[in-house]
């Protein structure tokens, strides 16, 4: 397991790089000629995450590690958008106890939380006024959840590996020319998931069944609504700086819950703060 | 919007006596693998154990009473790690080491070995007993994979047998054990199966995975071959056991092992303290689960204590014999 998670780790960290997403679009798709935007982020984030397959407890963690980038191709219709994200933290669910082994104290060591998520969305521009835009589309979405837990002799690590297929709503309200608020939500409607089995046995490497991105994927399964929940949801304040620059102030909160084999939720709350540039 | 537990989460169990108690019990309910195999009538304990438990019992009781229930499992891979407690082994032999003093790794050399007794890492020790027989003590399957073996293999192999010395084995990784395994045969054969819990009702479990040793490395062994167990050789170590008894020509001499061969998996409770349980069941590839009561070896020995300190280790003596034979 822990070799599974090593290379799945690794690979996540090389391909996808050390950003988060925010989902937050910039402050100028409302020009009239298509642009390109690019959007740096960091930000503070609070994550609460729950794998019963590990422990019944709710660990906790916070952390300012959250880096964003994100790329958006404007049009007169709609938006295309990629964005890939990260986020990581330590994580506790309550006090850390002490034993002795051999004549040696041991502690156990506060649990760790990371997450990268990557995805590629488009949203066709349906309602347009000199105040108030709406756009509607779809997201295709990549994400994993890799979470350890420090217990006595071991540590044991679990994940979440999800790719889905969301609508997404977008809305943006133009204060004044150089503040705009823009609201994004949106939901897999569809979703392929791995999770480690109910009991976890590290013996079937014996069998060398892999160790790797393929063993996990080979051990998904399609979600239907019942087993597989969330939702995604984003707040976003821009100031306006210049004709090329803006300075954003954002919200988002992401949630999701699966229950096979045993139910797995994590609600991550995240304050932004960055810099959108067209160009 | 930023927490709504109870919404979004499942509840967590309490963080009190009865809370504490209710979630381990209730944990070995529908994790653990191997109550029928230990003879415990798991929902018995609850009604003679769970009264103890009030909203007042202190730390220490709750201690008390939850490893006097596990005790009743008497399995080596249970265990309860407590704050400020002492680990606590659910297997009665390794609190009590009644057979402890019957073996000592430093008899060897000091009696038995001629020429170097090589030691790598304080893991692994070998060399040559009598004139032509190889030696190799294998303390714990931690760690990394065990790369010395094809030299080992290498060198022993004018030897006319070898004795693989396996008491008082701590376990550790299960392919470590496979990887020198693999060194002592030329065919495939099947070593054993396992079956996971798969779910919480009892008779929740995955189809069996059957596990197979296949030759490895650039020589094999195949003369013949002695593994030493004791009540120690535990967890990986009876693993390898399980992968070495298959094959016509070894031979298993000593004590039988403490049988414990499933999955160890930890859990914790809301108060932090740390357990762990038996997730699976393994069969051997005779069929029989000896889970609870341990790998039988061919040739049951012991050694005794006067025996032992006067530099006389009586069942590596049987095996010289055997290998002479």
């Amino acid at each position: 397991m822990k070799i599974i998670l090593y290379h799945l780790t690794l690979t996540c960290w090389l391909t996808l790089g050390f950003i988060q997403l925010a989902a937050q679009s910039s402050f100028f798709t409302n020009e009239k000629y298509p642009k390109n935007g690019l959007e740096i982020q960091f930000g503070w984030h609070w994550i609460q995450n729950q794998d019963l397959v590990y422990s019944p407890l709710i660990y906790k963690g916070s952390s300012i590690t959250s880096l964003a980038l994100q790329y958006e191709r404007f049009s007169k219709k709609g938006i295309h958008q990629i964005a890939i994200g990260f986020d990581q933290s330590e994580a506790e669910a309550g006090a850390l106890i002490t034993f002795t082994e051999f004549g040696q104290s041991f502690s156990r060591k506060p649990g760790h939380t990371r997450g990268v998520r990557l995805h590629y969305g488009y949203a066709h521009l349906v309602k347009s006024s000199d105040l108030f835009q709406l756009y509607f589309g779809g997201i295709l979405e990549a994400q994993i959840n890799v979470n350890t837990y420090n217990f006595g002799w071991s540590d044991d690590n679990g994940y979440l590996l999800s790719h889905s297929l969301q609508p997404w709503l977008l809305a943006q309200y133009q204060a004044d020319a150089k503040n705009r608020l823009s609201f994004e939500i949106s939901f897999p409607l569809l979703s392929y998931l791995a999770r480690p089995t109910y009991a976890i046995v590290d013996n079937h490497e014996i069998q060398h069944e892999g160790s790797d991105l393929s063993y996990v994927y080979q051990n998904g399964e399609w979600a239907s609504l019942d087993s597989h929940q969330a939702l995604g949801f984003s707040l976003v304040w821009d100031r306006r700086l210049s004709n090329t620059a803006a300075f954003q102030v954002g919200y988002d909160l992401s949630y999701t819950r699966y229950s096979q084999p045993l139910p797995i939720s994590i609600l991550k709350n995240k304050f932004n703060l960055g810099l959108s540039f067209i160009f | 919007m930023f927490s709504c537990e109870n919404l979004l989460f499942e509840e967590e169990p309490a963080n009190d006596p009865i809370g504490n108690f209710e979630s381990l019990w209730t944990t070995f309910s529908e994790r653990y693998a191997v109550f029928e195999q230990r003879g415990v009538d798991w929902d018995a304990l609850y009604d003679q154990y769970r009264p103890m438990i009030t909203p007042q019992t202190s730390n220490q009781e709750l201690f008390d009473v939850i490893t006097a229930l596990l005790s009743h499992l008497d399995d080596a891979h249970v265990s309860l790690m407590a704050d400020g407690q002492v680990f606590w082994n659910g297997f009665s032999e390794f609190r009590e080491k009644t057979k402890d003093s019957l073996f000592n790794l430093w008899a060897i050399p000091n009696n038995y070995v001629s020429g170097n007794f090589v030691n790598i890492k304080d893991q692994f020790f070998y060399g040559n007993v009598g004139e032509d027989i190889g030696y190799l003590f294998v303390r714990h399957l931690a760690g990394e994979e065990p790369q010395f073996i094809d030299q080992f293999i290498s060198e022993m192999q004018d030897k006319r047998g070898i004795i693989l010395d396996l008491r008082h084995n701590g376990g550790g990784d299960f392919r470590n054990g496979e990887h020198i395994a693999s060194r002592f045969t030329t065919q495939q054969t099947l070593a054993f199966s396992g079956k996971p819990k798969s779910g919480p009702g009892p008779s929740d479990y995955e189809e069996s995975t059957d596990y197979y040793l296949q030759a490895g490395g650039p020589t094999q062994f195949t003369k013949s071959v002695v593994v030493l167990t004791d009540i120690y050789t535990v967890s990986a170590g009876e693993n390898l056991v399980l992968y070495l008894r298959t094959l016509p020509h070894v031979t298993v001499m000593g004590d039988r092992t403490t049988g414990a061969m499933g999955e160890r998996i930890e859990k914790e409770m809301p108060n932090g303290w740390v357990y762990s349980i038996t997730g699976q069941i393994i069969t051997a590839a005779d069929g029989n689960i000896y889970e609870g009561p341990g790998i039988p070896p061919d040739v049951f020995v012991l050694n005794t204590k006067e025996e032992l300190a006067a530099g006389k280790d009586r069942m590596l003596e049987l095996a010289i014999a055997k290998i002479k034979e």
